[in-house]
C-alpha cells in the first residue's frame, strides 16, 4: 500500500521536479559559467574613476566568482573553524561551527553541545555557503545618481558615504530638532553589538513594533505579564494532554523546536492546530481543525460559551484564583471598592485602582475580596451602597450567551460539534494555548483573539499549574536571560523617545526628515507599499546599510554595504544571550568584498560627524564591556573562554529548560487572574467579544471585486525577504502565490501562470502555483521576496494599513493588519 | 559484515531540506544539482496536498540513493564504475566511469545526477569536506551515504543536520544497532519494494 503510494511520488521525481538536473537547466548553467553570473542588476552604472578605489572590477560590480579567483581543486592549504550563531530573526539562535578553508568559508555545521536541543542548523543556516558569496550582495557604497526609484548608482568610497551622511544628518537635525532623524535597525543587518549612534545623536530610533503582539496586547493583561511570551517552556508541553496550536506554524518558522513539538505528539499528548492553511505544522499535528481567515477569537469566544453553558469550567478555581467573582457596577461595568492605588511592578508604572469587593455569602454583604473568612458569591445580582451591582462572572455568562455553537459554526466555518469537542479537550486539561505572531495577529481583531484564549484559560483553570498556559512557546525556549553589560555613553546621551511606531511615520503628519536603516525596514514594517514610497519620496535623505540587494535599496539615497554574520573586521562582532548561553559572533572570515560590520558602519558616521571618541576601540573593547555584568547567570564568562568554548558558553544554572510552576500570583492589581479588561470597557472589550476582521469579513461588499483573501506568512525558506538571493535556495524554492485549484479554474487559471494580484491599493505580479492546501476563498503568499524576484513589483503592494484606533489603547499599540486584506488575482497583461 | 543504512522517519520528517542543502555543502555538489531531494508524495506542487481541501494528508519523502542490496544501477554499468563496497554502500569509482547514463535509466529512484557540462559553482570555489573526491563533467553521481565521513565513523551530513532527528544511521547487520531496533520495532518499509533493489535506505511511517 505504502509502496503504491511512493511509487506516484517516485514517478512525479522522475518527470521532472524542480531540483532534477536536465540539460536545459544545464544550459542555463553552462551559461552563467560563461560569465552571465556578474552583475547586470538593472540600472547599476558604471562608476566614473573605480580605479581611484584602488579595487579593480568593483566599478563594474564583478562577479563574486571573479572577485574571488578561481576555484581550485580540493587541496587543502590552510582550514580552520570558528563559531558565530545565526538567524536571530526566525529565533532559532542556531550555534554554528563554520570550516574555512583558503579564506573562504566552505562548511557551515550545528556547533556540538552537550544540550542536543541546542545543537542545530537549518537550510537557511547552510544555504549562507553559497549566500554571502553570491549575487544579491551588496558590494561598495553607492550613492544615487538618477531619480530615487530609478536604481541607478555609482559606487563611492567609504570616506564619501560617511561625510555624506554625517553632513544629511547634521542638516536635518539642525534644521527640524534632533528628533527629526529617524535611525532603525533589523536584526538581519546586525551583529548585536548595541547600537549607539541614535542615542549619542539623540535621533529617534524607532517606536512600537506593529506587528507579532496582536495576541499579546490581549492576552497579558490577565496574567499581568511583562512581555508576550509564555511564562513557562515548550519543554513542558508533554505534561499537558491537549496543546492547541493557533497562529503558530512551528514547524517551518522555528524548525528547531519542532523536535519538542514532536515528541509531545510521542508523550501522547494531543495536538491540535487551527489554520485556514494546511501548514506543515497542520499536517504534522494530530488534528487540524480549518477556520475562516481571521475568525480565530469567535472559535474561542464559542469555546467559552460551551464551557460556561455546560459547567466545564473549574468553579473552585474560578472563585480562589481569579477575579471574576468580584462585583462591578452593572450599569457602568466599573469595580467597585475602595480607591487604591496599583504600582506594576515590572514598570513602576502608577494606575488607579479599587481594593476589590465581592459579596460575602457569610455575612451576605459586600467585602474585600482578601478579608479572610469570606465565602464569596460567583454569581448574582446585589445592591452595594444604594448601586446595582454583579459580579464580572455573571456579566460574562450574559456577554458570552451570543456566541452558541451555531453561531460559532456560522462564523469560523468549523462544525459546531467539533468546536463543541475541541472545547470540552480543552476544559478537561491539563491544555496549552500555543499562539505564534502570524495569522490572526495581522487582522483587525488580533487582541480579541489574544484575550480570549487567556479567558478561556482563566475560566477552565488551564493557566498557572503544570501542563498549563498559554502565549509564545516555539520562540522563546528558555526562563532565562541575562543581563549584558553596557558601553558606557556621555551623560545625557540618549535617543528621542518616538511617539509613533514606524506604521505612522508613514502615514501621519510627522518632524521626520531624514532617515537611516539598518535591513529593508521600509518594505518589511509596514503596509501599503505605495504609501510607504511616497513617505520614502518626501525625505530628505534616506540611507540603507543592508547585506544584500533588498527591495528598498532602489528608493534611498546611500546604500552601505553590510556583513553577513560571519565577516568580522575584529575577532568578535557581537555578544547576545540566547538560548540560555551567551553567544559570540566571531571572526569566521574577513568583510567580503568592501563591506563593514554595523559597529564599523555606525563608527564610521560618528567620527565624521566629530563623535567618533565616543565609541569602543573595536570589536574586542565592545565585547568585554557587554561580558562585564553582575548578573550571577554570567558570572565567570569571560571573552577568553567564550574563544575557548567555541564561541557560546551555558548560562549558570540552567540546566533545567523547565520554567519554575508559573503559580497563582499575578502581577495584576488584584494578584489574581484577571481576565476582565476594565480599561478597554468604552470598547465594549472588558471581556472579548466578537468584532470582525477590518476588511476580509465575510459580508463586506468589497468582496464582489476582491473576493479573495490574502493571507501571507513565513516560511522555511525566508527570514522575511532574506534569502530571495540565496541561489541553494532558489534551487528549492521560487515565490509564487497558491490558489485552491477550484479558486484558479473559476478565473481559468492555470498552474504556472504569470499572474497579477491586485485590489484599490496596488498591484504585484507573480506565478501562480495551484495548491489543494489552500482554503477555497482564500490566496496563499510566503512572505516576502525581493521586487526583483516579482518583476520589479512589491507584494506589500495590496496589503492592508488600517490601524484599529483600540490598538493605540494596548500595551504594544496596534497592529498592521497585513492579512487583514481582500485581492483579486488575473492573468498578468490581462 | 557491516552493512550500512539508514532509516528515514517520514512520521518526523517536516519537509525542511536541511538534508538536501546539507548533503549539497558536504559533498561539493555542482549548481543545479542535488543528491538528496524532498518531496511531497503524491504531489507535484512541494507542500502540497493528497485529497480535496479540507480532507487532506501530506507526507514529505526524502529522496536520494538507497544503497540497494540489489542495485539495479550497478547491473547496467559496463565498466564497473558502480560497485558496492566492503560496507554495503553502492559507489561509484569516478575513473572508471564513461558516462554512459545507463545507470540513471536503471535507477527506479530517479536518484542519480549527471554532469552535463562543467560542473559550475555559484560561489566561485568548491565547498564541503576538503576529502570529497572531485567529479569532472561526463561522470555520473550521486549519495555515497557520505563515505568520507562514514569512513571516519561519523554520521552522514544530512543525519547530523537533521533539525527534527528523522534520521537513523547504522549498520544493519547488527541487530542492536539504533537504525536496526527502529527498523523492527517501527516496521520499517522499502520504497518500490516490488521492484526487488532490497535498498539499505529504508523508511517508518508509523
Amino acid at each position: 500500500m505504502k509502496s503504491d503510494r511512493i511509487e506516484r511520488a517516485v514517478a512525479l521525481a522522475r518527470a521532472g521536479p524542480p531540483c532534477a538536473y536536465d540539460e536545459t537547466e544545464g544550459e542555463r548553467m553552462s551559461t552563467m559559467e560563461g560569465g552571465a553570473r556578474s552583475f547586470s542588476r538593472r540600472g547599476f552604472v558604471k562608476a566614473a574613476g573605480a580605479g581611484a578605489l584602488g579595487l579593480a572590477g568593483v566599478g563594474a560590480m564583478a562577479s563574486t566568482g571573479a572577485w574571488l579567483g578561481p576555484a581550485g581543486a580540493q587541496d587543502v592549504a590552510d582550514e580552520h573553524v570558528a563559531y558565530t550563531y545565526h538567524n536571530e530573526h526566525c529565533l532559532c539562535n542556531c550555534m554554528l561551527k563554520c570550516t574555512v578553508r583558503d579564506g573562504r568559508l566552505c562548511m557551515i555545521e550545528p556547533r556540538p553541545n552537550e544540550d542536543k536541543r541546542f545543537q542545530n542548523v537549518c537550510l537557511k543556516g547552510i544555504s549562507e555557503i553559497q549566500h554571502i558569496y553570491g549575487e544579491a550582495r551588496l558590494q561598495s557604497p553607492m550613492k544615487r545618481v538618477g531619480e530615487r526609484g530609478s536604481g541607478e548608482f555609482e559606487v563611492i568610497s567609504w570616506d564619501e558615504a560617511f561625510q555624506t551622511i554625517a553632513e544629511a544628518f547634521k542638516q536635518c537635525q539642525d534644521a527640524y530638532g534632533k528628533d527629526a532623524l529617524w535611525i532603525q535597525y533589523s536584526t538581519e543587518a546586525q551583529q548585536r553589538f548595541t547600537p549607539l549612534l541614535a542615542s549619542l545623536l539623540g535621533a529617534q530610533a524607532g517606536g512600537m513594533n506593529g506587528y507579532d503582539m496582536g495576541q499579546g496586547n490581549g492576552q497579558g493583561q490577565a496574567f499581568g505579564w511583562d512581555g508576550m511570551f509564555a511564562k513557562n517552556t515548550i519543554w513542558e508541553w508533554p505534561q499537558a494532554k491537549t496543546v492547541l496550536m493557533v497562529n503558530c506554524n512551528v514547524v517551518e518558522t522555528g524548525m528547531m523546536w519542532s523536535r519538542a513539538f514532536l515528541d509531545t505528539m510521542d508523550a501522547g499528548t494531543r495536538i491540535i492546530c487551527f489554520d485556514p492553511r494546511f501548514s506543515a505544522t497542520a499536517a504534522k499535528s494530530s488534528e487540524w481543525v480549518p477556520l475562516n481567515p481571521g475568525t480565530d477569537p469567535a472559535l474561542f469566544l464559542g469555546f467559552a460559551n460551551h464551557i460556561l453553558e455546560n459547567d466545564l469550567f473549574d468553579r473552585e478555581h474560578v472563585l480562589a484564583n481569579t477575579a471574576l467573582p468580584f462585583l462591578v457596577d452593572a450599569e457602568t461595568g466599573q469595580s467597585v471598592g475602595e480607591p487604591r492605588t496599583f504600582v506594576d511592578p515590572a514598570s513602576g508604572k502608577e494606575s488607579p485602582s479599587v481594593r476589590f469587593l465581592v459579596w460575602d455569602t457569610v455575612s451576605s454583604s459586600a467585602r474585600p475580596y482578601d478579608e479572610a473568612g469570606v465565602v464569596p458569591a460567583l454569581e448574582g445580582e446585589f445592591t452595594v451602597d444604594g448601586r446595582a451591582c454583579t459580579t464580572q462572572f455573571t456579566r460574562l455568562r450574559a456577554e458570552m450567551a451570543e456566541y452558541t455553537l451555531e453561531w460559532a459554526e456560522g462564523v469560523t466555518g468549523v462544525p459546531a460539534a467539533d468546536i463543541a469537542r475541541i472545547a470540552e479537550e480543552y476544559a478537561a486539561g491539563p491544555s496549552i494555548i500555543c499562539n505564534g505572531v502570524g495569522g490572526i495577529d495581522k487582522y483587525g481583531n488580533n487582541d480579541v483573539a489574544g484575550h480570549a484564549y487567556a479567558l478561556v484559560a482563566s475560566i477552565t483553570g488551564n493557566y498557572g499549574k503544570r501542563g498549563t498556559g498559554c502565549g509564545i512557546y516555539c520562540y522563546h525556549v528558555t526562563p532565562y536571560n541575562a543581563t549584558l553589560g553596557a558601553w558606557p555613553l556621555p551623560e545625557g546621551a540618549k535617543a528621542t523617545p518616538s511617539t509613533m511606531g514606524f506604521y505612522d511615520i508613514v502615514q501621519k503628519p510627522n518632524n521626520v526628515h531624514a532617515a537611516f536603516f539598518f535591513g529593508d525596514i521600509p518594505t518589511q514594517k509596514a503596509a501599503n507599499w505605495n504609501k510607504t514610497r511616497a513617505w520614502l519620496e518626501s525625505l530628505d535623505f534616506v540611507a540603507l546599510a543592508d547585506i544584500y540587494h533588498s527591495s528598498v535599496a532602489d528608493y534611498v539615497d546611500l546604500v552601505l554595504p553590510v556583513c553577513s554574520k560571519f565577516e568580522c573586521a575584529d575577532e568578535v562582532g557581537g555578544i547576545k544571550c540566547a538560548n540560555a548561553h551567551i553567544l559570540e559572533n566571531q571572526k569566521v572570515i574577513d568583510p567580503l568584498f568592501e563591506s563593514k560590520s554595523d559597529f564599523y558602519i555606525e563608527k564610521g558616521i560618528a567620527e565624521a560627524m566629530g563623535l567618533g571618541q565616543y565609541y569602543p576601540e573595536n570589536g574586542e573593547e565592545f565585547a568585554r564591556a557587554l561580558l562585564d555584568s553582575d548578573d550571577p547567570l554570567m558570572a565567570g564568562i569571560t571573552y577568553e573562554r567564550l574563544a575557548e568554548e567555541g564561541g557560546a558558553v551555558r548560562l549558570n544554572g540552567t540546566e533545567s529548560l523547565l520554567a519554575p510552576e508559573v503559580g497563582m500570583s499575578y502581577a495584576t492589581p488584584s494578584g489574581r487572574q484577571e481576565p476582565y479588561y476594565e480599561n478597554l470597557l468604552a470598547y465594549g472589550q472588558a471581556f472579548p467579544r466578537w468584532e470582525e476582521p477590518q476588511e476580509a469579513y465575510a459580508g463586506n461588499p468589497l468582496r464582489e471585486k476582491y473576493p479573495l483573501s490574502f493571507i501571507q506568512s513565513r516560511s522555511r525558506f525566508r527570514v522575511h525577504s532574506t534569502y530571495t538571493g540565496a541561489a541553494w535556495i532558489q534551487q528549492l524554492f521560487e515565490p509564487h502565490i497558491e490558489l485552491n485549484p477550484a479558486d484558479a479554474e473559476a478565473r481559468g487559471l492555470e498552474d504556472g501562470a504569470q499572474v497579477e494580484v491586485f485590489n484599490d491599493r496596488g498591484s504585484f505580479t507573480t506565478v501562480l502555483r495551484l495548491n489543494e492546501s489552500i482554503q477555497p476563498g482564500s490566496a496563499y503568499m510566503a512572505e516576502s521576496s525581493y521586487a526583483s524576484a516579482l518583476d520589479g513589483t512589491m507584494m506589500q503592494s495590496v496589503s492592508n494599513d488600517t490601524l484599529n484606533e483600540r490598538g493605540y489603547a494596548l500595551p504594544y499599540g496596534p497592529m498592521i493588519p497585513y492579512n487583514d486584506t481582500l485581492i483579486e488575482i488575473k492573468k498578468a497583461g490581462e | 559484515m557491516t552493512k550500512l543504512g539508514m532509516a528515514v522517519d517520514l512520521h518526523r520528517c517536516i519537509g525542511c531540506n536541511t538534508c538536501a542543502l546539507a548533503c549539497k555543502m558536504q559533498n561539493n555538489v555542482p549548481d543545479g544539482m542535488l543528491w538528496n531531494r524532498v518531496l511531497t508524495e503524491g504531489c507535484a506542487q512541494f507542500d502540497g496536498a493528497e485529497g480535496t481541501y479540507p480532507n487532506l494528508t501530506r507526507t514529505y519523502l526524502p529522496i536520494a540513493c538507497q544503497h540497494c542490496d540489489n542495485p539495479a544501477c550497478q547491473k547496467v554499468c559496463p565498466t564497473g564504475a558502480t560497485y558496492t563496497d566492503d560496507k554495503g554502500r553502492v559507489e561509484i569509482d569516478y575513473e572508471k566511469c564513461i558516462g554512459c547514463r545507463m545507470c540513471m535509466a536503471a535507477c527506479p529512484y530517479n536518484a542519480r545526477v549527471f554532469n552535463w557540462n562543467e560542473p559550475a559553482r555559484s560561489t566561485g570555489f568548491d565547498y564541503g569536506d576538503a576529502a570529497v573526491p572531485a567529479r569532472s563533467r561526463g561522470v555520473m553521481e550521486k549519495c555515497t551515504l557520505c563515505k568520507e565521513r562514514t569512513d571516519r565513523g561519523d554520521v552522514p551530513m544530512c543525519v547530523l543536520c537533521c533539525p527534527a532527528d528523522a534520521r537513523i544511521f547504522g549498520d544493519l547487520d547488527d541487530p542492536d544497532s539504533d537504525v536496526s531496533v527502529a527498523l523492527r520495532e517501527k516496521e520499517g518499509f522499502t520504497l518500490l519494494e516490488e521492484k526487488g533493489t532490497r535498498p539499505k535506505v529504508q523508511y517508518l511511517d508509523y
